[in-house]
């Protein structure tokens, strides 16, 4: 809901959410909680752009999915890596720390 | 392996469709629930915290809507969606419906069956080896152009090898042979040739060989070239024919050769013979036609210059012969005649059917979105997007140029059928039965393409117009009313094009050249009448 929110670049939303299940499974919820706890409450991900966002990613084979039961007993559903999630994972930090660098690099350039 | 991840999952999400949307509902509905069991933990009271998180994740159904717009495969959902709306709206108007289709089909089918007959006869070229360089010899006296010939003036030809590279005679096959022998006698169709006919007609060699320049002598000895067709049915394709002897007229013929199933000169024939001119002989009598293949270089109008330039030279050589004007023109041209011009006037008159068909089409589109502006303007009330309707008016008019075009290929092949039942004789180069004419692809595609272009152009006009319109006023207006002036206008429009493709069809010098001038013999009405019934 933040103006932060609009600035969520296109493609940091799955990076963010591949991160997020790097430690382990998590509903929904926890993925959204997760990013915002890593992120120091930078990014709020809402329930709009975050289920397009893991439905599509497990379309693409970078997460399976499975339902099990929350910390307080509600039946929910939980995503996790798949084996290609986590060579993208990889993949795309290395990509982000290249393009972080080039643009602290940029923009310190007088 | 993205690729095949997103193909499965098209499939799973078009196949098991109830079960992923009730797994969604439970995920979305989890998740806003487990928001509001933290409220209530917090001392919230539990309505209030259900609403608050309702609120907070922006409502149930929209995250919903947002994951199914990003699945795999909701194109083509949505395409499939469209279709059967499409079809069902066209089966609710079939007076609509039907007109368009017929419109659409009347011009592709005419003209399909049209171009597929021009092209076999006017424009493909000619399958002998020299086609563009070979010629037909006529004779001129003061009026009449004289396409038979005799023997000096076909020995005089031969002897312009300057011009010609090759000079061969054929005649008609005339009354025909009596075929005698172990089985039943049979009547067939033979043509005395020259040596060089079957080299010049590029004719291929099945079996043994063709004639030779002794056999073509004066008493070179009784020899016959078999065609592939009699060869199979009268011999049974016997592999040792070459050599043996058949009889022809009660006299023995000796076998030399049998010519490959493909071969079709300008004149058919079961069996050749040669001609075996006399080399000395004066006779005046013309029999024969003449072709040749002119040297490389010559063109046409310069072989007629020197042929004239030697005519004295023949006049010296034969003086009781009277004064021949030797004169060639392409082979082609002599085969089609007069069929080119009242062929190509057909393909005019189709070429103006099919506007006319896309003018209807387009006319009956446009009425209709006129009609249905009040269902767009619901559909707009109701959060459909400009996209997705003009989408679905796409997909309407490419439903029904389809249909045309589909009917249209039908027709065409009926078309193209009828058409060499009605003259058989009167056009040249269609083969045995019109087995030379193909349906034309070319053709048929073309057409379909500018059908499903009037369709789609036709077709978006009104869908931008009607999506750009202000809903409200259009909904205001009683939905009978909705559009009545320009509806009428354009249902008048609609009317003449219809009255002008009936006259053409009924057009009586039309029905008349279709029947490609047959009043010159008798032989070719009956033909006609037997295709017509037949």
């Amino acid at each position: 809901m933040s103006s932060k929110q609009a600035n969520l670049l296109q493609g940091t939303l799955d990076l963010l959410v591949l991160k997020a299940l790097g430690t382990g499974e998590l509903h929904g919820l926890g993925i959204s909680r997760r990013i915002e706890q890593m992120t120091r409450g930078t990014f709020l991900v809402k329930p709009g752009s975050l289920f397009p966002a893991v439905h599509r990613m497990e379309e693409a084979g970078w997460l399976s999915s499975f339902w099990g039961e929350s910390e307080n007993n509600r039946r929910a559903k939980f995503y996790r890596l798949t084996r290609a999630g986590k060579r993208q994972l990889e993949v795309e930090t290395e990509q982000w720390a290249t393009v972080a660098l080039a643009m602290t690099n940029a923009l310190k350039a007088t | 392996m993205k690729l095949w991840s997103r193909l499965t999952s098209t499939f799973r999400n078009l196949l098991r469709k109830p079960g992923i949307e009730k797994q969604l509902d439970d995920e979305v509905r989890a998740y806003v629930d487990m928001i509001a069991d933290e409220r209530i933990a917090a001392g919230i009271s539990p309505s209030e915290a259900q609403r608050t998180a309702q609120a907070e994740s922006g409502g149930v159904e929209q995250v919903k809507q947002a994951v199914r717009d990003h699945r795999a495969g909701t194109g083509l959902e949505l395409f499939w969606q469209d279709v059967r709306f499409g079809v069902r709206q066209l089966r609710q108007n079939p007076g609509f419906t039907l007109s368009a289709i017929a419109a659409l089909a009347l011009g592709i089918g005419a003209n399909t069956s049209i171009f597929s007959v021009v092209n076999a006869v006017l424009l493909k070229p000619l399958s002998y080896p020299d086609a563009e360089r070979m010629v037909k010899f006529v004779v001129l006296s003061t009026e009449i152009a004289n396409d038979l010939h005799n023997i000096p003036e076909f020995h005089f030809l031969e002897r312009q090898t300057n011009l010609l590279k090759k000079v061969v005679a054929f005649d008609n096959a005339g009354p025909g042979f009596n075929l005698t022998g172990d089985s039943r006698p049979e009547q067939v169709n033979g043509i005395h040739v020259t040596e060089g006919y079957f080299r010049v007609y590029g004719a291929p060699v099945a079996l043994g060989r063709t004639f030779t320049s002794q056999e073509d002598s004066l008493h070179g000895g009784q020899v016959v070239v078999l065609s592939y067709g009699l060869w199979q049915r009268r011999f049974g394709g016997d592999p040792t024919i070459v050599g043996k002897s058949i009889s022809l007229g009660n006299e023995p013929y000796t076998v030399v050769g049998v010519i490959g199933k493909d071969f079709r000169g300008d004149v058919q024939a079961d069996l050749w013979l040669p001609f075996q001119f006399d080399p000395a002989s004066t006779d005046g009598n013309v029999f024969f036609y003449v072709t040749g293949v002119l040297e490389p270089g010559v063109t046409v109008a310069q072989a007629n210059v020197a042929l004239e330039a030697a005519s004295p030279q023949y006049l010296r050589e034969y003086p009781k012969l009277w004064n021949p004007h030797f004169r060639v023109g392409p082979l082609r041209d002599s085969i089609i005649g007069d069929a080119r011009n009242s062929l190509l006037m057909m393909l005019g008159a189709v070429a103006l059917v099919l506007l006319i068909s896309c003018a209807n089409v387009a006319n009956l589109l446009l009425v209709r979105a006129t009609v249905r502006k009040h269902e767009f303007a619901i559909r707009s009330a109701l959060g459909a997007g400009r996209v997705r309707i003009v989408r679905q008016l796409l997909t309407e008019s490419v439903l029904l140029s389809l249909a045309g075009g589909l009917l249209g290929m039908a027709l065409g092949f009926a078309g193209m059928r009828a058409l060499l039942a009605v003259s058989p004789a009167g056009l040249p180069r269609i083969g045995e039965d019109g087995s030379a004419i193909g349906m034309d692809w070319r053709v048929l595609g073309s057409t379909l393409a500018v059908s499903l272009l009037t369709g789609i152009l036709f077709g978006l006009l009104p869908a931008f117009s009607a999506s750009r319109a202000d809903v409200i006023s259009t909904l205001k207006e009683s939905s009978l009313r909705s559009g009545t002036g320009f509806r009428q206008g354009a249902a008048g429009f609609a009317c003449p094009e219809w009255t002008l493709r009936l006259r053409a069809f009924g057009c009586p010098s039309m029905s008349k050249m279709a029947q490609g001038g047959s009043t010159s013999s008798g032989v070719r009405s009956r033909r006609a009448a037997a295709g017509a019934s037949g």
